[in-house]
């Protein structure tokens, strides 16, 4: 069907309708023939019916007789009916669709509000030749269904009548054949159309009710051609909804590729769902204008309930997103709880579960609806004005657009106050909505392009800092392998991410020959805890030189971490007298590993927690040969794909097989780290060794 | 990925006839896990709680982070008299909170009974 449509179209655009050149069609004006009947001459031609119809409001009783519907009757007596006359005014076209040959529904003829069935008959006499096929062409712009019956008998529907409430779609040309006469000469028919109106239709558009446009009677070849200009007039209407649908879609993949740019900003992930609801809804239009795979009332439901609140509470989050605005808090929560009062007063307001409530009670929730739209333009603008006042130009640069969106929801009201809300160039509907819709789209690419490139160049900042910042603290970390007299110090540091919250320091005494080793690993990771060794480097530093005393360091450490926040480290010191003797206080650090054997010290709070802390502190000696490790917990806490942990064994079990520093840092690595790894290896060795090798530096670390 | 921390909150009776508070934990306790820890902890009424039992069976890593927090809580626990036990600690974990001085502020046990058992 839909390559049909296609075909149709590029036809009516490309060679004309070809249609129409094989058909010659002659205009029957009311007041033709005698009476009531209309005579019309068939060749190889249609008649428009303009009437004289005959109309009434309800619906038919059943004739007892023939159990069929009385009305439908060939010698049912109408005469007391109205008389209603299908001719349009010069240029007429719906001010909906824009199909032309228009003409008010039966709301503006004297039954406003009237929703419900109603009957339209005609009696036509037609001459005809044997042999020749005559069809009727329903009308193609109609509110909402119909059945067409011929001298009473059913010839078919437009809508599903079988349930006692019609299924209706969207307005269509539709073709039916006449029952072939038997012999030349006049044949007499009584057209009857059996119509339904939703209360829906009767509340969204202006004259709405019956017929629009004229049927057409005829030649079943000239019929036929009509029905595919007609087909033409309808594909061409709404030409540009699917372009939207593209566009729409197309935007919103953009936002949500977007993410992957920049994971913090969810605006993208708000615009990006917001457009999906646009394409979606631009999808349903196609569906129910373009085919029958949707019911008019689906189509309503699916719009009105579900696709429009939760769209107008998704942009009220874009522009909040946009706009950074942290407060009132409560207004996210206030933009959907107006999406569900929308979603329930639409419902009720536009009368969809007719049957389920009664109509008296659709009145005050359409009301209901409008506030709640209006509310949410409030919200939106309040949005705009606290945007505005933050931002500057980008709420100036999307105010127009943003207006003109508002606008386009009241676009039912301002229809049934038969204003113009679409206009028809070269007969493709074009309106309010899509205005607005191009508008924003064209706003929003630019704001995003904008936002974007300032998000890069944020991202591009941040980064340079975070380099710089790892190039700082390689500076103050030591180098891997120094020798000091009396000593071999070899080390390893593997951040887990660029900067590492972990660290530590070897500060040789100037004249003592003794070696302090600071080793500690900051709570968390990356930047923060990188700006945290760094205070921790320098205050370690500054103590060491009051006081080389692990006490007095691990005091000074505490105390300059105390009242920071959530800064906190567990951290080790230990002073190694030129002779070996070794005094250890730890602040909740791992304890170091002594020949492979993990040294027994007792717990202790780490630093950072509270004022006065008790470290725990213990004195051993190395002797030559002896070998001290210290670790952080990144070597035991290494978690491979499984969630298992590189643990205390192993990590011990390693230490005693005399793996070197950066040996032992690689196997929890490869394990899976998760966390910084920090590895310092002391070996005492003959200080005369050393000396006589390497006299006691000046380095600064 | 880390998995958000959970926090139920249930009223026990110590075989010695104590209320007990118990506090069980879920997920992975991290930086992110304040409300969840500290949070849960802080809305207890500190009048009425006396004893408090931390349930970790069903926590699967805690970072330094969180094991900041969980020191945190015991700290203010103890400046409020309460007593408070922990249970439900792998070996690695129980052995980690031994090292940063927990067992200082809290009894460290396996079972939930053992845990009761001491109050």
């Amino acid at each position: 069907m839909a390559r049909r449509f296609l075909l149709l179209f590029f036809l009516h655009f490309g060679i004309g309708c070809f249609g129409w050149a094989q058909a010659r069609t002659v205009p029957n004006k009311p007041g033709n023939g005698p009476g009531n009947t209309t005579s019309v001459t068939i060749g190889q031609s249609s008649a428009r019916l303009y009437g004289p119809w005959k109309f009434t409001v309800g619906d038919s009783p059943i004739d007892p007789l023939t159990h069929e519907q009385l009305w439908a009757e060939p010698g049912f007596d109408d005469s007391g009916w109205e008389t209603v006359n299908l001719t349009s005014a010069e240029g007429a076209i719906d001010p909906t669709t824009g199909l032309s040959g228009y003409v008010p529904g039966w709301t503006a003829k004297g039954h406003p509000g009237y929703w419900g069935y109603a009957w339209y008959r005609i009696r036509v006499r037609a001459n005809v030749k044997p042999g020749e096929k005559l069809a009727v062409g329903g009308p193609s712009d109609v509110d909402d269904a119909y059945q067409l019956m011929a001298n009473g008998v059913v010839l078919g529907s437009f809508g599903d009548f079988s349930r006692s409430r019609p299924t209706i779609y969207n307005t269509r040309p539709m073709i039916f054949q006449l029952p072939q006469q038997d012999g030349e000469g006049p044949a007499s028919v009584v057209l009857a159309f059996r119509f339904w109106m939703e209360p829906t239709t009767a509340m969204q558009q202006p004259d709405a009710g019956g017929m629009h446009n004229a049927p057409l009677l005829g030649d079943a070849g000239t019929v036929a051609a009509d029905y595919q200009s007609q087909w033409v007039e309808l594909s061409r209407a709404y030409a540009t909804t699917p372009i939207f649908a593209f566009l729409y879609l197309l935007l919103a993949l953009t936002a949500f590729s977007l993410v992957f740019f920049d994971r913090s900003d969810r605006v993208y992930l708000w615009i990006g769902g917001v457009y999906l609801l646009a394409a979606t809804s631009s999808i349903v239009l196609i569906l129910t204008v373009w085919t029958q795979a949707l019911s008019g009332e689906a189509g309503n439901v699916i719009t009105d309930i579900l696709l429009t609140p939760l769209t107008s509470a998704g942009w009220a989050m874009i522009w909040w997103v946009w706009f950074r605005l942290r407060r009132p808090a409560w207004l996210p929560g206030a933009a959907f709880g107006l999406a569900a009062l929308l979603a329930l007063s639409n419902s009720l307001g536009e009368n969809l579960w007719f049957t389920l409530v009664p109509g008296p009670v659709s009145a005050p929730f359409h009301v209901i609806s409008m506030a709640a739209r209006l509310a949410t333009l409030a919200l939106l603008l309040w949005i705009f004005v606290e945007g505005i006042r933050t931002q500057g130009v980008e709420g100036w640069v999307a105010l127009p657009a943003l207006l003109l969106h508002g606008m386009s929801r009241f676009q039912n009201e301002l229809s049934l106050l038969h204003l113009q809300i679409y206009w028809f160039p070269f007969g493709v509907q074009f309106g309010v909505g899509q205005l607005a819709g191009l508008l924003l789209l064209q706003v929003l690419v630019l704001l995003l392009g904008r936002r974007l490139y300032f998000s890069v160049l944020k991202q591009r900042r941040m980064a340079l800092d975070v380099k710089q910042a790892q190039e700082v603290q390689q500076v103050i970390l030591p180098r891997a392998r120094v020798s000091l007299p009396g000593f071999e110090v070899e080390s390893e540091y593997r951040p887990a991410m660029e900067v590492g919250g972990d660290f530590f320091q070897i500060v040789p005494h100037p004249s003592d020959g003794s070696l302090l080793i600071v080793a500690g690993d900051v709570s968390g990771k990356g930047l923060k805890a990188g700006m945290i060794v760094a205070l921790l480097v320098g205050a370690t530093r500054t103590a060491a030189e009051t006081n080389p005393e692990p006490v007095f360091v691990l005091g000074a450490l505490n105390r300059r971490l105390l009242g920071r926040g959530d800064a906190q480290a567990t951290c080790l010191a230990l002073c190694i007298a030129r002779d070996g003797a070794v005094t250890l206080a730890n602040a909740g650090h791992m304890p170091p590993y002594l020949n492979g054997e993990q040294v027994a010290m007792e717990g202790a709070l780490p630093l950072g927690m509270l004022p006065g802390a008790d470290f725990s502190v213990m004195h051993f000696n190395l002797a030559e040969g002896d070998r001290l490790v210290l670790v952080s917990d990144g070597i035991a806490e290494a978690t491979d794909a499984e969630g298992r942990l590189f643990g205390f064994d192993r990590a011990e079990q390693l230490l005693k097989t005399g793996l070197s520093a950066a040996d032992l840092a690689t196997a929890a690595q490869r394990f899976g780290q998760a966390d910084d790894i920090s590895v310092i290896a002391v070996t005492k060795i003959a200080a005369t060794t050393n000396a006589a090798r390497e006299p006691v530096p000046e380095w600064s670390i | 990925m880390q998995s958000e921390t959970k926090a139920h909150m249930e009223q026990l009776t110590s075989p010695a006839g104590h209320p007990v508070t118990v506090l069980r934990f879920e997920g992975d306790i991290a930086s992110t896990s304040k409300d969840a820890v500290l949070g849960t902890y802080q809305a207890l009424p500190k009048a009425t709680v006396r004893s408090v039992l931390l349930d970790f069976s069903k926590v699967d890593y805690i970072n330094s982070s969180g094991i900041a927090l969980v020191i945190q809580m015991l700290i203010e626990a103890s400046n409020s008299d309460q007593k408070v036990y922990a249970f439900g600690l792998s070996p690695h974990f129980t052995k980690v909170f031994t090292m940063v001085g927990i067992t200082k502020y809290a009894g460290l046990f396996a079972t939930q009974a053992e845990a009761l058992a001491a109050l």
